[in-house]
């Protein structure tokens, strides 16, 4: 469960997060919005790159405000990068492995099982020793998302897995982000421009918009509010007023 | 969810496979060194073993995590000084000294990268470089320990005292036997660091800080290990080095061979641990053999800014990189095949060589390798210089080749024998190889010409003959070997 009250973030003049307040506790959360609405900049919040300047944020219960970014590891929040961020001269194994060296496990068996795990679940296993330059871009963002399910993760977030995908790759992730509640026993939180993506695997959808909550509910019901449409396709007035 | 299966990759092995063909080179070269070379040649190869390791330390920090440190020379000085201050000053044994010197110049290089936690790129280029001018300059007035009083422990107007060999090591062929020794340690603990854990990391941290943090991995601790490793063992190079000579020069740690360090090991490679054997050779073997020849060694530095310029544009691996791509291709049956065949030819020939007295039998051995060696490696070697050009040389110089080929093989077949398409390769091949090899080992062994090159012609030319003979028995082995390992080489970086 993830929890925001208040939250606030300025860079200088401007509020990529302003005021918002909001508790998510479905399994798998999307978040969608319009470029520079804040989504990245929320994901760096929950991630802790980016202090806020006001309000607060739990996951499960616990304040994150004030930990460092490598101890929210440590804590099961796990999170992908935009680009992904696989190292070209080491090999699948190897880049899930690292991730593992630095995430508690009880014996060096526990460990092995669960890379060797996270690696079949997202289905790479039969690219295990190949090097992360020769992995297609579909592999590299599962890659990824099998990096973030290494050491009991509570909290996973992706940010744009999708991106760059064909419509076959993208069902196969669909189905891999769907099973991830049930795998790893963590929330998801999915930032997509494909909406998609969204709908087919999002329980509960939350639309940001200048920084500010436009919309939250069941994903479906979500995309029909016609202010969403309006932020996503423009507003058609203003586009005739302009003209 | 499996999904279809296609060709598998070859896993990169266990760390101590990864780890384990430089230490069998190390230790062939250790043990036959000595047997072909004369002193002075021993000495000049000490020196490169220590510029080797050098050159891994800068490496490990630009090929793992991509920062450039200007000062690892320097570094080297440092752990030379306190390796001779230590033993001057308390008369203990070198290997003790030797190791000290080097935690201390650890501890230098810890201290050096504090910097580095926040700076990167050029900035860090600059700090180093600054901290190894200043080093030279502390080097300029206090000078390196010889046995005189006080703590700097510097002779004014008298006799330098000199340390002397390990006990171990007296000679010159013990020492550098005792070099290569510690270069196999040296690199062996960069290798393997790279084959395991902090290897991984640096890998997260190369690819981006902000995804090691976000996954848990201490930034500090790894990047603070990089460069503690990097100063030991760039002041155990620099402890060997002054075993080596006994002494150390005030001005023997300048800024420019510290730059030039890092220059060589680029053009060498930072990304294999041959690159940083190249950059050794480079540095110390390649203008020796230019003075031999009576060439002002200082000459390869012009061809060095050229080297690095085209390695720079021509790609990251560097020349170890390059050939590691060509020989990834390389085959089992190949390696049995020519080994077998190298040895029978080589032991003959020098056997030959012995017996009308032309040369001694190691050099012949030497020589009948090297010629056989390059046979097989120039070709691919001359296409790696030819893409310094650029693909469209590269491309360039293979239609010319064809063109006159084609030619070649018309007037053959009009002469009314069976023309085949390689032959201006391999006759152009065969007369390089003459004159490099001959014109190496003129400087190396003082063997005239007409011997060297009687040599090298004869073992290539066995080797055609035995390979003609042979075709058809061999054959079949080769498919069997083949299909049992398959290219040795394909996952090695």
């Amino acid at each position: 469960m993830i929890e925001i009250n208040d939250l606030c973030v300025q860079f200088g003049g401007v509020k990529p997060i302003d005021g918002l307040t909001v508790t998510l506790n479905r399994p798998i959360v999307g978040l969608i919005g319009p470029n520079g609405a804040g989504k990245t900049t929320l994901l760096n919040v929950l991630s802790g790159f980016v202090e806020p300047r006001r309000g607060w944020v739990k996951v499960n219960g616990q304040t994150m405000t004030g930990v460092p970014a490598h101890k929210r590891a440590e804590f099961g929040l796990r999170r992908t990068f935009q680009t992904d961020q696989i190292a070209d001269d080491l090999t699948l194994l190897e880049n899930v492995q690292a991730i593992a060296d630095h995430a508690k496990f009880d014996t060096h068996d526990a460990q092995k099982k669960a890379v060797y795990g996270a690696i079949d679940f997202v289905g790479l296993s039969h690219r295990l020793d190949r090097k992360g330059d020769a992995l297609s871009t579909e592999e590299r963002h599962l890659a990824e998302v099998a990096k973030a399910l290494i050491g009991n993760p509570k909290l996973v977030m992706l940010d744009e897995p999708g991106a760059g995908m064909s419509e076959t790759e993208s069902e196969h992730l669909q189905n891999v982000i769907k099973g991830i509640p049930g795998y790893a026993k963590a929330q998801v939180f999915l930032i997509d421009h494909d909406v998609e993506l969204i709908s087919n695997t999002c329980h509960e959808t939350m639309v940001l918009d200048f920084g500010k909550l436009l919309a939250l509910g069941p994903t479906l019901e979500v995309l029909k509010n016609p202010e969403v449409q309006k932020a996503y396709l423009g507003n058609f007035d203003d586009l005739e007023v302009a003209a | 969810m499996a999904r279809k299966k296609d060709k598998p990759d070859i896993p990169p092995g266990t760390p101590f496979q990864r780890v384990r063909p430089m230490l069998i080179t190390f230790f062939v070269v250790a043990v036959i060194g000595p047997w072909i070379f004369s002193s002075y040649w021993l000495n000049t190869f000490s020196t490169v073993a220590c510029l080797t390791l050098a050159a891994g330390t800068v490496a490990l920090l630009y090929g793992q995590l991509g920062m450039v440190s200007l000062a690892q020379f320097a570094l080297a000085g440092v752990g030379g000084w306190f390796c001779l201050r230590l033993v001057h000053g308390t008369g203990m044994p070198f290997e003790i000294a030797l190791v000290l010197g080097a935690i201390i110049a650890g501890l230098f290089g810890l201290i050096l990268g504090l910097p580095a936690l926040r700076m990167r790129g050029l900035y860090l280029a600059l700090l180093t470089l600054m901290i190894a001018a200043a080093v030279q300059v502390v080097f300029n007035v206090i000078g390196f320990p010889d046995g005189g009083p006080g703590w700097v422990g510097k002779v004014v107007n008298g006799q330098r005292a000199m340390i002397s060999r390990p006990l171990l090591a007296p000679g010159d062929d013990d020492y550098f036997r005792y070099t290569m020794f510690w270069l196999a340690i040296g690199m062996g603990l960069i290798e393997w660091a790279r084959a395991t854990l902090p290897g991984r990391a640096w890998g997260l941290i190369r690819k981006s800080e902000a995804a090691a943090i976000a996954a848990g991995v201490s930034v500090v601790r790894y990047k603070a290990l990089a460069f503690a490793m990097a100063g030991s063992l760039a002041g155990l190079a620099g402890g060997l080095l002054a075993g080596l000579n006994g002494q150390l020069d005030n001005t023997g740690f300048p800024v420019s061979q510290s730059i030039l360090l890092y220059a060589l090991t680029i053009v060498g490679g930072a990304y294999h641990w041959m690159g940083a054997v190249f950059a050794g050779l480079l540095i110390r073997a390649l203008p020796a053999l230019l003075n031999d020849h009576g060439v002002d060694g200082n000459l390869s530095n012009a061809f060095y800014g050229f080297a690095l310029l085209v390695s720079l544009i021509q790609g990251r691996k560097g020349l170890a990189g390059q050939l590691a791509d060509f020989y990834k291709f390389v085959r089992m049956s190949r390696i049995v095949e020519g080994s077998i065949i190298w040895g029978v030819i080589s032991v003959g020939l020098a056997l030959a060589a012995v017996h009308y007295q032309a040369m001694g039998f190691a050099g012949a051995l030497f020589l009948s390798l090297v010629a056989l060696l390059f046979r097989q490696a120039i070709p691919g070697v001359c296409w790696l210089l030819l893409g310094f050009f650029g693909k469209r040389v590269q491309d360039g110089a293979e239609d010319i080749e064809a063109w006159l080929s084609l030619r070649l093989s018309r007037v053959i077949s009009a002469v009314g024998i069976m023309p085949d398409h390689r032959i201006l390769k391999r006759a152009l091949n065969v007369l390089f190889i003459g004159c490099f090899v001959g014109w190496v080992v003129n400087g190396v062994f003082d063997v005239n010409y007409a011997v060297a090159l009687t040599i090298i012609w004869a073992s290539i030319a066995i080797r055609f003959l035995i390979e003609l003979l042979l075709y058809p028995a061999i054959l079949p082995l080769r498919h069997k070997l083949d299909a049992k390992y398959p290219k040795p080489f394909a996952a090695y970086r």
